[in-house]
């Protein structure tokens, strides 16, 4: 029965190798292959080749220390953060919100065994982010150090111990998350912050992992003394991955206790999660909610709603907000340095106008909501279709969603450049003429694009706003035109001058977006309202 | 209220709806029966303006659904069989869209939700996001946003699919009292039993086709509608 529904949860959490999401149709042997192969070769080599680094560049000089535990400390702490990162989410869904809970719980299928295919599941993700980082440390260490059976012992114990910590950890946040999402009101802006804070400080510490790597490596000594006195635990971890057998022993009976502790209170409350509805909480109806508006307005509204109730929708197609204010405090701070540095590296040439044209242009480019948004329409299609409104003001209240969002920023960024890189008035407007022509264009191809190639029959979200042809085009087509702008405007900026440039080009985007807005109020409503 | 003239549809090489003919007056609740894919929601789909047709005409109120489709919705609600509303809105957010997209005052939204929403037993819920919602609130939802802005004529699509007892007797009357009060409904059903107890005609459409089309009482005459339709279906 165990093997059965172990069988069931590697099928769930694998399916996407086997099964075409986007379709809903198996994928040939062929394909599955390549997919499992690309997958594998994706953790090994990258993401193993990346830990490996990082173990070759800190194994000598802390085992030269004597400082072995410390290695192996911070080699666990590594693989929990990365295990409990990769299989937290996973968790939530597989032993929170399982839609299957009430087909088993129906079947002559006893909780426990329930419960234990459930965490199995979740074993084996854990397994796999956290091992992916636990080998290559281990590999190093014995290639750095002399054989011994404590150490093989010690990276014994370290190899099984780590998964079966991220196994509880993952239980204990993944029980964290369905609580907060069931008390939380903006669920979606909130994941939006964590995921931007996470990207943030996921470029940070790969910018700054060599600095960070010397800076250990250097204060190894305080860190170790630090760890000892304030975190004894960690150290005894550490210690026993060198094989010390006190520390093995310690490790070992912690890691079974805290495992058996948390299958008791899982086993115990697991019906009651199971069963649990998952529902939102209570919210009473607001009265400014009956307010009336124009239609427009409302329409507007509900491109928003839209826009607002996805963190998919807001991180994939609205990035480009984000990017943009952080530009403009950027060229606050950096401003005068990066004039500086025009006038002396081009002199007599006035190009930051149009650099700033251009980055803002470049950065504005991650704004593409219009391009998915008629196939986010999906099923609900047929309201907009029944109601008594023009497909024109539809459409209009589509476009308007990605210029607001973009416009706002990018006018800030503009005058905050404009101010501090010294562009004068007129430098300044022709920048921003540059740039507000391009966002009314980049508006109009997203929505041309998605009218052209629309997907209503979708079943997850993920597929109109990351995997259609749509978002594809707007996206890359955007990139690929601000590039083309740049050659061209760099080159009249020796010749013509940048403000001749900057002028010709808002003329070009000014000139395609008309004809783009043309098509689509003439066609493209047409179009909408036949899909 | 409703005129149905010659409507043909047209997929790949399948007439879905053949040259259908019928007309629906004001004052009356028609019933459309026929098997599944008959092509009851084709033309349906097609009455409301959101499925283009290959010929004939359908005109509500005297406007042509093809020449001025704004005009004609603004007189018509439709509620489809399976009712795939926004679920980022919450329940109060639809009716608000809807009442604002028809234009409908204030003080007549907020009434006409309190009552229905009363009606329907879902007042305390209208704050909830629709995603929260069973198939049964969200086609009461629909009801509810279908009566909002008091259209002339009711298009609905199995719409006593996922309703409880309470809430088909509830749409049962309401169906009524709107065509006591001038409006008309359109409404396809497989519940024999009701479109004979409710209906004031009944058209009855079989590979596209209409195959029989009267008042209640010329369709049935001494026998019951269940038998009328399986004999007609055996033909």
């Amino acid at each position: 029965m165990l093997v059965a529904l172990l069988k069931k949860q590697l099928l769930e959490i694998n399916r996407g190798f086997f099964v075409n999401v986007k379709t809903g149709k198996q994928r040939s042997k062929v394909s599955s292959v390549a997919l499992i192969v690309l997958y594998a070769a994706l953790m090994v080599f990258i993401i193993g080749g990346m830990f490996t680094a990082l173990a070759i560049g800190i194994c000598k000089p802390m085992t030269d220390a004597g400082l072995c535990w410390l290695y192996f400390t911070l080699f666990r702490l590594i693989a929990v953060a990365m295990g409990v990162f990769g299989s937290v989410f996973n968790t939530y869904a597989g032993l929170y919100l399982a839609k299957d809970n009430d087909l088993l719980l129906s079947l002559p299928i006893p909780v426990h065994t329930l419960l234990v295919s459930r965490l199995l599941g979740v074993y084996i993700m854990g397994f796999m982010f956290s091992e992916v980082v636990l080998i290559p440390s281990i590999v190093v260490y014995a290639f750095f150090t002399p054989f011994s059976v404590y150490t093989v012992i010690g990276s014994l114990t370290t190899f099984l111990t780590v998964p079966m910590t991220v196994l509880v950890l993952s239980c204990i946040f993944g029980w964290m998350i369905a609580k907060i999402s069931v008390k939380l009101k903006n669920r979606s802006f909130i994941t939006v912050i964590i995921s931007l804070v996470a990207f943030a400080a996921y470029y940070f510490v790969y910018f700054q992992a060599s600095r960070i790597i010397s800076s250990l490596i250097e204060n190894s000594g305080v860190i170790s003394s630090g760890i000892m006195n304030y975190a004894y635990p960690l150290y005894v971890a550490g210690l026993s991955g060198t094989g010390d057998i006190p520390s093995v022993l310690s490790v070992v009976l912690m890691t079974a206790a805290v495992c058996a502790l948390a299958y008791l209170v899982l086993s115990k409350s697991f019906i009651k999660i199971a069963t649990s509805s998952g529902g939102t909480a209570k919210v009473r109806k607001k009265k400014s909610e009956m307010r009336a508006a124009s239609p427009f307005a409302t329409l507007l509204k509900k491109e928003f709603r839209r826009f607002a109730s996805s963190p998919t929708y807001m991180l994939n197609c609205g990035l480009g907000t984000v990017l943009i204010t952080a530009a403009a405090i950027f060229a606050v701070i950096k401003g005068g340095q990066i004039a500086d540095f025009a006038v002396r590296e081009f002199p007599g040439l006035n190009i930051l106008p149009s650099a700033v044209g251009i980055a803002v242009c470049m950065l504005s480019t991650m704004n593409i909501t219009t391009a998915p948004s008629v196939s986010l329409e999906g099923k609900n299609i047929w309201i907009l279709q029944s109601l008594p409104v023009d497909c024109r003001q539809i459409l209009r209240a589509k476009l308007c969603v990605q210029l607001i969002i973009t416009t706002i920023p990018a006018v800030f960024c503009v005058i905050c450049a404009g101010i501090s890189m010294r562009l004068g008035f007129f430098g300044t407007l022709l920048a921003l003429l540059f740039v507000l022509s391009f966002t009314v264009l980049s508006a109009c191809f997203g929505l041309f694009v998605n009218l052209r190639h629309p997907n209503l029959t979708w079943k997850s979200e993920v597929t109109p706003i990351k995997q259609s042809l749509s978002t594809f085009l707007a996206l890359f087509g955007g990139w690929l035109y601000v590039m083309a702008a740049a050659v061209v405007l760099f080159i009249a900026g020796t010749t013509v001058g940048s403000a001749v440039g900057l002028a010709v080009f808002s003329a070009v985007n000014l000139g395609l977006a008309f004809a783009l807005y043309r098509w689509i109020n003439v066609r493209g409503s047409t179009v909408f309202s036949k899909l | 209220m409703l005129y149905i003239d010659h409507l043909t549809k047209i997929y790949g090489d399948k007439k879905a709806v053949d040259d259908l003919t019928l007309h629906i007056s004001r004052g009356e609740i028609c019933g459309f029966i026929g098997h599944n894919g008959a092509g009851k929601t084709t033309t349906l789909k097609a009455t409301v303006g959101i499925l283009d047709f290959d010929a004939g005409d359908i005109k509500v109120g005297g406007i042509s659904v093809k020449d001025d489709p704004v005009a004609a919705k603004r007189m018509i609600a439709y509620i489809p069989d399976n009712p795939d509303i926004y679920e980022f809105m919450t329940g109060a957010q639809y009716l608000t869209f809807i009442s604002d997209i028809f234009g409908i005052r204030e003080e007549d939204r907020k009434a006409r939700t309190e009552k229905y929403s009363s009606l329907f037993e879902l007042t305390s819920v209208l704050g909830q996001p629709i995603s929260s919602y069973s198939h049964g609130m969200r086609q009461k939802l629909a009801i509810i946003s279908a009566w909002i802005h008091e259209p002339k004529l009711i298009l609905l699509d199995e719409p006593f699919v996922g309703l409880d007892p309470k809430a088909s007797h509830i749409l049962k009357e309401m169906m009524r009292e709107h065509c006591d009060a001038g409006g008309a409904i359109f409404f396809s059903t497989h519940v024999l039993e009701v479109a004979e107890k409710l209906c004031d005609r009944i058209a009855i459409i079989k590979g596209g086709k209409l195959i029989r089309t009267g008042t209640t009482e010329e369709i049935i005459g001494d026998e019951s509608l269940e038998a009328v339709f399986l004999e007609l279906e055996g033909e």
